[in-house]
């Protein structure tokens, strides 16, 4: 078993496997071998994001690990494909899913960072960029005539 | 704890795992290093702007950017001479690419990996590192000692495959 204690202090006791989800804890138990009980402080992370992230992890614990980034560059990767569970997991409020994002990142857990990422991804996906402001509070700071000229700029990518 | 304390805290956990290195306590060392990435990953968030709402990410100052993205390459690097250290080559090499793909004229990193490949006897690709290393640091001794090692077992070994290629064909 292994010992994480997150930002606000709180200790989350887990299984090595699933700490191993995280290359970053992996590499760190690796190294100091099976004799080191001292819980690993994750100060970038706080308590009910970890307590998510170990949902993850003790979700996907028995996945085979993800191929090295060289080989995984020439799939392509939809973002509809996610598995039924993982929709579930990761459907929750906007900020819960950008601190999942950024502990994802943090602890360089790839499959659960292409999760959130095409998750924000499937909430920009056919909307109007009204909407996306709306989606995402982004206050419009742009003249009309620089919005004009952007929109020129980018007709070629619009969907109709 | 704010970034800046965060920031500082990896910084000693480095400069502690200097001091083990130093004295030959490789496995401290690396406790040390792997302690402070858990400080330092994660505080610039910078690259990931464009996915979440930028009021999550802590905005920084380039001088503190610099300085943890130093601190980590530092980390790297000295985790790399570890696993040398330790025999664990693959993990040296794995440790010096990491660096060399945010900075790939780190002469460091060339060197190092250079050791770890000669070490585990490829040498092909150990020549190549050096190479760089050694475009990069002219006058570096160390590296062109290696680089001069690493030719030699080229040379031996090509000697003993004419030999036996040549006992060979007497028979």
């Amino acid at each position: 078993m292994v010992k994480l204690s997150s930002s606000d202090g709180r200790e989350f006791v887990v299984a090595k496997e699933v700490a191993c989800q995280s290359v970053l804890i992996k590499n760190m138990l690796e190294d100091l071998g099976e004799d080191s009980d001292a819980p690993i402080p994750l100060p970038n992370v706080s308590g009910p994001v970890l307590e998510k992230v170990i949902e993850y992890a003790t979700h996907h614990k028995d996945d085979a690990p993800p191929p090295p980034e060289d080989d995984s560059k020439n799939i392509t990767k939809s973002s509809e494909d996610i598995e039924e569970w993982d929709k579930e997991f990761i459907n929750v409020d906007q900020g819960t899913l950008f601190e999942i994002i950024l502990a994802a990142n943090y602890l360089d857990m790839k499959g659960l960072l292409d999760l959130g990422c095409k998750t924000v991804a499937n909430m920009i996906k056919g909307k109007t960029v009204e909407e996306i402001r709306k989606t995402f509070n982004i206050v419009n700071d742009f003249t009309p005539e620089e919005e004009e000229q952007i929109r020129k700029e980018n007709e070629w990518c619009e969907d109709r | 704890m704010s970034g800046r304390e965060k920031l500082a805290t990896g910084k000693q956990l480095k400069d502690q795992g200097n001091e083990h290195f130093k004295a030959g306590r490789i496995k401290e060392a690396l406790g040390m290093y792997n302690q402070a990435l858990l400080y330092l990953n994660g505080l610039d968030n910078s690259s990931m702007a464009g996915v979440v709402s930028s009021g999550l990410i802590e905005p920084l100052t380039a001088d503190d950017k610099a300085e943890i993205d130093a601190t980590i390459l530092a980390c790297w690097l000295n985790m790399a001479a570890c696993y040398i250290r330790q025999e664990r080559y693959t993990k040296a090499v794995d440790f010096c690419d990491k660096v060399l793909k945010k900075d790939e004229n780190n002469v460091k990193a060339h060197f190092r990996k250079g050791q770890a490949l000669l070490k585990s006897n490829n040498l092909d690709p150990a020549e190549q590192s050096l190479l760089k290393a050694a475009k990069l640091a002219p006058t570096d001794l160390g590296v062109r000692e290696t680089l001069e090692q690493v030719r030699t077992r080229i040379r031996e070994l090509e000697q003993k495959s004419r030999d036996e290629l040549r006992a060979r064909l007497k028979m």
